[in-house]
């Protein structure tokens, strides 16, 4: 089953597009926890196309394309925005908790989230196109390894 | 406005009467916070029974709001549903607020 959503780059648009991708989502047999991580997953990436690739360009549209099959959701957002630094995915990056509180971050939380919730990402960029790929496993077969990524960094 | 307040006590429950704290509303909140929380007693609970979906920049409000509250003030979190508990799992805040599964197992605690 494929569908396909977009948005303007606004985070009042994304948030439609969320309402209208967890609506598709409970309409599939998905386990409910596997449609939540796919929710926030999504969000996540979409909140940073909007802040980041498509800061300045708010007119600029966002699309969406998620495939349900028997082993996987895949999802595969793509923008006409900024590349990522350097080419490549944000690594995970956790963030230091253990300070004092009027320390503790307010944001940064974004690509670990989405390495956490994804078993396997994919960027790439085509033709000014920014190409974000995302893979869960339903658990249903055997877990894919995640592949390392083609930007490692040093 | 998105948020009630109401005195127990020691304890002023905010009432979160919005389906989602998320990018578009999360500087609305964290603003709302901090009239609803000032000359708040020492604990304050968030209800957020009624929200559904969390984003980082929403769970970036609600750690901004507890910033807000006067020193020696304490924030707890209640009514946290399954998305929302887990966007504070997977940042390690549950580590830092005090989540309650519902608002009545926040009031029956008691706060040291």
């Amino acid at each position: 089953m494929t569908y396909q959503f977009t948005c303007d780059a606004t985070a009042v648009h994304v948030r439609q597009l969320l309402t209208d991708l967890r609506a598709a989502l409970q309409n599939t047999s998905l386990d409910a926890d596997l449609q939540n991580s796919v929710e926030i997953a999504v969000a996540e990436g979409l909140n940073n196309i909007v802040e980041h690739a498509l800061k300045d360009a708010h007119g600029s549209q966002i699309s969406v394309d998620m495939r349900v099959d028997a082993a996987h959701v895949f999802v595969f957002l793509r923008d006409p925005g900024a590349p990522m630094p350097d080419g490549c995915l944000p690594n995970a990056q956790a963030a230091d908790l253990d300070v004092p509180m009027p320390q503790l971050p307010e944001g940064g939380f974004g690509w670990n989230i989405i390495h956490m919730l994804a078993d396997r990402l994919d960027y790439s960029r085509v033709n000014g196109v920014n190409q974000l790929k995302m893979w869960f496993a339903t658990g249903t077969s055997a877990s894919a390894d995640k592949p390392d990524g083609p930007c490692k960094k040093p | 406005m998105s948020l009630a307040s109401e005195d127990i006590e020691q304890t002023r429950i905010i009432h979160v009467n919005v389906d989602r704290i998320d990018a578009a509303m999360a500087i609305q909140f964290k603003e709302e916070m901090r009239q609803i929380t000032k000359a708040a007693p020492q604990r304050v609970v968030l209800n957020l029974t009624q929200v559904d979906f969390i984003d980082s920049s929403g769970l970036g409000a609600v750690v901004a709001s507890m910033k807000q509250l006067d020193p020696g003030s304490r924030m707890d979190l209640a009514g946290l549903s399954p998305t929302v508990s887990k966007v504070f799992r997977l940042t390690r805040m549950d580590t830092v607020f005090q989540l309650f599964p519902t608002l009545e197992a926040a009031l029956d605690a008691q706060a040291n």
